[in-house]
Formats: structure tokens, sequence, C-alpha cells
């Protein structure tokens, strides 16, 4: 059996050998091919940056997620206006523009040398064309923005006028920075947008080629109208584990990822030289949210003795390692210009019983938790996703502070689809609901978009299309029909700082934390990324020529 | 040998119209279970069809939307659609990608057959070979460290096998690619692209061959053990035929038709790639768009993913059962009488 055995041994080592005989030599091109073809560290013929998703063609109706789907898609379809990296808003395609009639009328004029990629320029008519086309396509976020415009007046190739049916201070902020550009002469004869496969648009890169589940490739616009592209090739490799990811970062085979990284292997990079680390500040709140039609969590106190009894500093410590701010009563991350500044949350367990003691739970079972007046232990479930590892373990972590103050609460993790189902059925918040508490989420756009607080709490669901827990309260939709026919910027930001006060003492759910994210980047092979506060480091800035960037 | 058992229907001998009987009743309970399964799940088809947009549309908007998936059609009017698609092959497009379900089923085959036949060749070679030699070294109790060293191997999870082998030899010694299954990013000529491939293939197969071999080195062991001590073997060595012609002739010649079972069943699942090692490398199969498909929730392109798997299994379990009879002739015996 010796020769059976050196058999095998021979055959493992040469079909080990062969392999790295014949990849080897490849290997070192791939990799030079992939990173290291750079001119120098602030400009790069090419990089590879790990997409962690396959996204389809990347136009605006077949992109599937908001990241990396609508950030790498944003590379190759231009906005009017565009959010910089600090999140304030600034004229994209657009040269000039004015504001009249109560924010109702937008005049604009667009920028020199805007050309699709297919070398047909671009024109008023298909910015007309963009807001009409939406209208007729049944699943698309732009649907929404198309529907708020009255008409469209185009005065000459690069002139238009556009009149909404109502006033809306934050259509600029909102609207413009999100609804993409499309050429006309693609999208005029086609009924469903989804069946368009090719991704003519007109931003700074092009989509070159896409192969379903393998990879994308964008190549530089020379001739883009903000000036050519620092990095010239992006080759964007499909790849959805995290864990791979990091190595090939590590090793150099990828430059960088759209995924950010958890805090959690950070040290990990750390020790890796030529890996920056990027920390752009999170707007995607992590809260607890109650069910507020169903007793005791229709009573603010109780929310608020609840609210009291969370040890968000520990959370944060123990969840995320630090790498996440604390959230605000007010739901809006305090740097926010919209902001009202100076609300936190309190942890003080004392005032949390003192609270519940004089809502009348007083007695308590043998295991330490308040009886009812049925006398039935507060007993609760919290929903959370199970594949969040992050969200189970601030559920676990509520779940034992509040035993504290004599809350008896079951972390009940389910599969995503069955949780949107008890949380927010159909997406349709007019349907009901079906939790005691609730571990969430929103991304980032639902806090930077202006008047947040109006669509998370308003009891008219036509406005309040965001309230999944279903608050309700009189006085709140008063201050929002005063948001709503706000007709200055200065009247919208007094009306939402008066919704934020009155949310802070109301806690309809809470903010517990916004998680930072962090991108690990290889800078010895580019430099130039940026770290966005709205999007990942695959954003239009991260590849802007210097000049342009100053 | 003739005790063994068939996985799917016990004892040998059942014959072949009862077998094509039991087969189809078992496609068709699996063809309609892929149907009622997908329509068990919770959460609303309209949630699914249209994410988060779903509570912004109006009602002519859902039921046109309804409309086009034929789900404001009955349930049976909905069966007998999906039975005329399944075999029209109109098998419709992926809800996440938006293409259509045979053509991305098409372009991950080719990956999927090379990834999980190569291993299947390998694994069988290896895992018998070694299985067989560690029988014939048992008397001497020289088989322990391969049984160990196997053992342990087969103990450890298949995520962390690839993650090891990709930090060793992916990151830390860069002898390999670790992602992809070539050199996307850039032209090779034919020659060169064969070994592109090859090289991209090293790391992925070996991880699938280290956590294969088990199962056929036991078969393989627990087989030869079996036949080294029947009679006509005992009779072969009394007769002075040379040790080497004892064991590969008349010991590995039938303790060969196990292996071929567990062969022949891994060919069924050929097609269902594996899912794990073609994550962990970014290895564009069957088993990598199935991942997708259950974590995008994309269900026609998952029950479409599953469906194909189930069949290509009992195909093969039954090809297998085919071929049993001519192995060993000896089957069937007890019937045929």
């Amino acid at each position: 059996m010796k020769r059976t055995s050196k058999i095998a041994a021979l055959f493992m080592a040469a079909a080990l050998t062969a392999a790295i005989a014949t990849g080897c030599g490849q290997q070192q091109n791939e990799q030079s091919s992939a990173n290291s073809q750079s001119v120098s560290a602030s400009t790069a013929d090419s990089l590879t940056i790990a997409i962690d998703a396959d996204e389809n063609t990347l136009t605006p109706f077949t992109y599937v997620h908001g990241s990396p789907g609508f950030d790498a898609m944003s590379l190759i379809y231009d906005t009017l206006f565009v959010r910089a990296p600090d999140n304030t808003i600034i004229p994209w395609m657009v040269k000039d523009y004015s504001v009249e009639n109560d924010s109702k009328v937008y005049n604009i004029t667009l920028e020199d040398g805007l050309k699709w990629h297919d070398g047909q320029p671009l024109t008023a008519e298909d910015v007309k064309f963009s807001f009409e086309y939406v209208l007729t396509q049944s699943r698309t976020r732009f649907s929404a923005i198309g529907k708020k415009v009255e008409s469209i007046d185009v005065k000459n190739d690069k002139e238009l006028t556009i009149t909404l049916k109502e006033t809306d201070v934050n259509f600029v902020n909102n609207s413009l920075t999100d609804i993409r550009i499309i050429p006309k002469h693609i999208y005029e004869n086609q009924a469903d947008a989804t069946t368009v496969t090719s991704s003519i648009g007109s931003g700074m890169y092009k989509l070159i080629e896409y192969k379903s589940g393998e990879y994308y490739k964008l190549e530089a616009m020379e001739d883009y109208f903000k000036g050519s592209p620092k990095v010239k090739n992006l080759n964007l490799p499909i790849m959805t584990d995290n864990s791979s990811i990091q190595q090939g970062i590590i090793s150099g085979q990828l430059a960088g990822s759209t995924e950010p990284i958890s805090a959690a292997v950070i040290n990990t990079f750390e020790n890796a030289s030529n890996i920056d680390i990027l920390n752009a500040d999170g707007y995607a709140p992590t809260m607890l949210y109650f069910n507020c039609e169903r007793e005791p969590f229709n009573n603010a106190q109780f929310r608020q003795a609840i609210s009291l009894g969370i040890d968000m500093d520990t959370i944060i410590q123990q969840v995320e390692l630090g790498y996440a701010a604390k959230g605000t009563p007010n739901f809006i991350r305090e740097d926010l210009e919209e902001a009202e500044k100076g609300l936190s949350y309190e942890y003080n367990v004392d005032k949390a019983n003192q609270i519940l003691d004089e809502l009348g739970y007083t007695q308590k079972n043998s295991e330490g938790i308040r009886l009812d007046a049925n006398g039935a232990p507060l007993h609760f479930s919290l929903l959370t996703y199970s594949d969040s590892t992050n969200r189970v373990r601030t559920a676990e972590l509520i779940s034992s502070q509040l035993k504290e103050i004599g809350i008896d609460v079951e972390v009940t993790s389910m599969e995503a689809t069955a949780v949107d189902d008890k949380v927010w059925p159909e997406f349709d918040v007019s349907k009901g609901r079906d939790f005691d508490m609730a571990m969430w989420g929103w991304s980032a756009p639902v806090m930077l978009n202006g008047g947040s607080l109006a669509t998370l709490c308003s009891s008219d669901y036509a406005i309040g299309n965001n309230n999944i827990g279903g608050y309700k309260n009189d006085e709140f939709d008063k201050l929002v029909s005063e948001y709503q026919s706000a007709t200055t910027i200065e009247e919208v930001n007094t009306a939402s700082r008066e919704m934020q006060k009155f949310i802070a003492n109301e806690y309809p759910f809470i903010t517990l934390y916004y998680e930072d994210n962090l991108y690990a980047c290889n800078s010895s092979v580019y430099n130039g990324w940026v770290a966005s506060k709205s999007s990942s480091t695959l954003n239009v800035f991260s590849f802007l020529p210097e000049e342009v960037q100053k | 040998m003739r005790n063994l058992v068939h996985p799917v229907f016990g004892e040998r001998g059942i014959p072949l119209k009862s077998k094509v009987f039991h087969y189809v009743i078992m496609i068709i309970a699996i063809i309609t279970l892929n149907f009622f399964l997908p329509r068990m799940l919770p959460g609303s088809p309209i949630a699914t069809l249209a994410g988060e947009e779903a509570g912004q549309m109006t009602e002519d908007e859902r039921d046109r939307l309804m409309s086009s998936y034929n789900l404001d059609k009955s349930l049976g009017e909905q069966f007998l659609i999906y039975l005329k698609n399944l075999v029209t092959f109109q098998w419709g497009n992926s809800y996440v990608k938006k293409q259509p379900i045979v053509n991305l089923m098409l372009q991950a085959l080719p990956w999927t057959l090379l990834l999980a036949g190569c291993n299947l060749i390998l694994s069988t070679l290896i895992g018998t070979l070694l299985g067989a030699a560690s029988a014939f070294l048992r008397k001497k109790r020289k088989d322990l460290p391969i049984v160990l060293i196997l053992t342990l191997l087969s103990s450890l999870p298949v995520f962390w096998i690839g993650m090891v082998l990709l930090s060793t030899f992916g990151v830390k010694l860069n002898w390999f690619p670790i992602y992809g299954a070539y050199s996307m990013f850039q032209n090779n000529s034919w020659f060169a692209a064969i070994g592109d491939v090859l090289h991209h293939l090293a790391l992925p197969l070996f991880t699938l061959v280290i956590t294969s071999l088990m199962t056929f080195f036991t078969t393989s062991r627990y087989s030869v053990l079996k036949t080294i001590n029947q009679d006509y073997v005992s009779m072969a060595r009394v007769r002075g035929i040379p040790k080497k012609r004892v064991q590969f002739c008349y010991v590995m010649r039938n303790a060969l038709i196990p292996v071929f079972t567990v062969f022949m069943m891994d060919l069924g699942y050929i097609l269902s790639g594996s899912v794990v090692v073609e994550t962990v490398f970014s290895y564009p199969g069957l088993g990598s768009l199935m991942f997708q498909a259950v974590s995008g929730r994309d269900y026609p392109l998952m029950q479409y993913s599953f469906l194909v798997v189930s069949i290509m299994v009992i195909v093969m379990s039954f090809l297998a059962d085919l071929l049993y009879k001519r192995l060993d002739p000896g089957l069937g015996v007890k019937n045929e009488k």
C-alpha cells in the first residue's frame, strides 16, 4: 500500500505544482493590473474595488440596493444637485438656478458640455422627460418625485422651469439630489424601464461591461464636464463574503470595498501596512420601536421609563466597540443643520422606577418583574432580524437592562421577511402592526432628507408613511401641518425644530445609536478616497479632479 | 455485498417498472412542493415584488403588478401556468436580477460543473485509495494516522478550511488569487486563459476536496474491510495468488460498488455546487447564485434552482439504480427467480 499512498501523494503534489506553475505568473499580472498600475498615489490607471452585491445593470430602474447599487449607479447617472461629502447640497448639472413663488417654481439653467455616454448632447428636454417618465413606472423611488410636479416648461436646450403642485421647500434637498436624469432617446419608447439594459448615463463613469454575478468594468469619461476623473478604470468584482473582501484588501488584490468593515475587525487592518481606515459619520440609526397602539406602550410616560432604563453608552461600547455616536431623542443627528441642539437621553434607573411606580406598577412577582393591574407580569417580546448580529446583541443587552427596572423582555429573532411582515406589513403603515417592541433601522436618506419626523410620526399616513409604530398625537399633527405649510427655509427649520422638541418628550421610539461607517482602503495604490457622509467611498468625490474639489 | 440497501428504495430487486413509477411520483411531489412552498413563506407577494415602494403604490399599480406575475389568478390557475412554463422552459425573470432565470443558470453552470466535477473526481479517487490503504493497513495498526487526520479534517467547517487556505496561500504566500473563476480584468491568450482558470480553481477545489474526502474514505474503508474477510478472498490467498492481485482484483473490485453509490448520489448534487465555497471564493457558480437568491429573497430564482438540483439528484439516483445491475449482476437475483 505504500505505493498507493505514494501515487496519491504524487497526484496531489502534481496538481498543486501545475496550478502554481501556470498561475503564479498571472497572479502577479492580475495584481498589477488590479491595483498597481498607478502613476502616482493621487491618480491611478485602474483600481479594483469589491462591490458586495450583484446590482444588475446599474440603471436607475434596475439597481437593487441603496448601498452599493445606488452608490455605483450614481457614478454613471448624474443628478441636478448632489450632497457634498460634508452633507451640504451643491449644484451639479446646474449652472444657475432660482426659486420663486413660495418654493413652487424652480428656474434652472444647465451646465455647459453635458452629454450622454453615447456622445449625444444632454438637453433640458432630457430633464423634463426624466420627471415625466418616472410617472409611467410602477416600481421606482422616483415616482413620488414626479408626482410633485405640476408642469415643466422647456425654454431652450439649457433652460427650464419646474412648477410644483404644492410648496416644497425641501424640493432641492430631497428631490433634485435624488432623481437621476435619464436619456430620452434611450427610454422614450420603453414601456418597462427595467427591460432597458444599456446603462447610458451622463455621469463621470461609463459602464463598459457587466457580467452577472461576476463583475462590472467602468471607464472614466475623459471629457466629463467637471474634468477628467483621477482614476481611468474602475474594476468592481462582485464579492459577497466579508471575510474574503477583508483578506483581499490586506493582500493588495483589492484597493477597497463598498462594504463598511465591522468595528470588530478593525485591529486586523490597523496592523496591515498601507491600509487606511476612513471613518464616515453614520446617519443610519439603530432604533428601538414601540407599538404605540398597544398598551402600555400607548402611554408616553411608560415609554420614557423604558428610555431611562437603557444604558446606551454601555451598548455602544459592548456592541460597537465605541465606533458609534449616541442617539438623540429628536432622531436627527446633532451635527446636521436641521437638528435641535442639546437634546439627549438620560440613563437613570431610579427615575425609571419612580415613573413605573407612579403608573401603578408597584407589585412584583418572585422574579422581580412588575405586575400590571390584572396581576400579569410586564412581559413583552422584542423582535429583531436574526441575521443582524449587532441588533441581536443590542436587543439582548436591552433585555437585561430592562430587567433591572422590573420589565421582562423576551428577544425574538426572526428571519427579516417575517419581522417586516409583523412590523411593517406590505410596507404600508395603514395595514397595521403586530408587535410589542422591535429593533429597527432606517437608511441614511430618511434622516438626511428634511422633515423626516413628519414621515416617522404623523398619524396621517399619507404624510407619515414611515410611522411603523402607529404613533398618534393631535398636537404633533398640528406641528406637521405647520411644517407642511412653511414657505421659506427659515420657517421650515423653525417648524422642524418644534417637531423635534415635541418628539423628544414623547419617545415614540428610542434612537439608540448611529453606527460609524468604517471603510478600509489601500492608500498605497490610491490616496484620493473621500469618506462621504451620505454614501460609501465609491462616490464621485473620490475621483473628482483636484482642481474641481478645491 | 448482497445486503446493500439503496438510500431511497431499500433493498435491490424492485422491478424496473415499479422503480420508474416511484421516481416519477417523487418528481411530481417535488414539482408540486416547489410551487406551494414559496407561497407559504411569510410576507405578502406585493412586498416581495415591490419592496419598500409597495407602501407608496396606488391600488391600480398594485393590481397591475400582481397581474403581471399572474398573482391575481386563482391558485389552481397559477399552478397550471407554472406547469406549462416549467415544461416549456419559460421560467421567467429573476425578481432581483431582472434577467431570464434560464440564462442566469446557464451562465453559472459551466463553473459549477468544473469545480464540483473536479472535486467529485479527485475526492473519489483520493478518498477511495486512502480508504482502501487504511483498510489494508489495519491489521498492522498503521492506519491510525490516516484515520485521525481525515477525521480531524472532516470535522472542520468548510468555511473555516476555505478561509485558512485563502489567508495562507492567497494572502500570506500570495500564490493564488482569492476571488473569481478567472482574471476578470485582463485579456489572456487561449493557452494562458486555461492556466488562469486552473489557477483560480486551485483554492476552492482543494477546500472542497479536503471536506469531501471523508465520505469516500469511510465508504471505501468499510467496504474493503468487509470484503477482505469473504471466503473467496481467503481462497484466493490460499491458492497463492499474489497479494497485490488479490487486493486489486478480488477485494477492491467488489468493494467499489458502495463507493459507486456514493459517487452517483454526489453526482446528483453536482449542480447545487457548493454554496459556502463558491461564496468564500466569489466563484460564479450555481451555489453562489443560489446564495444570492436566498439572501435577496429572489423566490423564482430560488424555486427553479432548488427544482433543478432536486430533479438532478433523483435522476442520478435512478441511473445509479440501473447501473448497479451491470456492475453487480448478482443483484436482483431473488426477484428473477
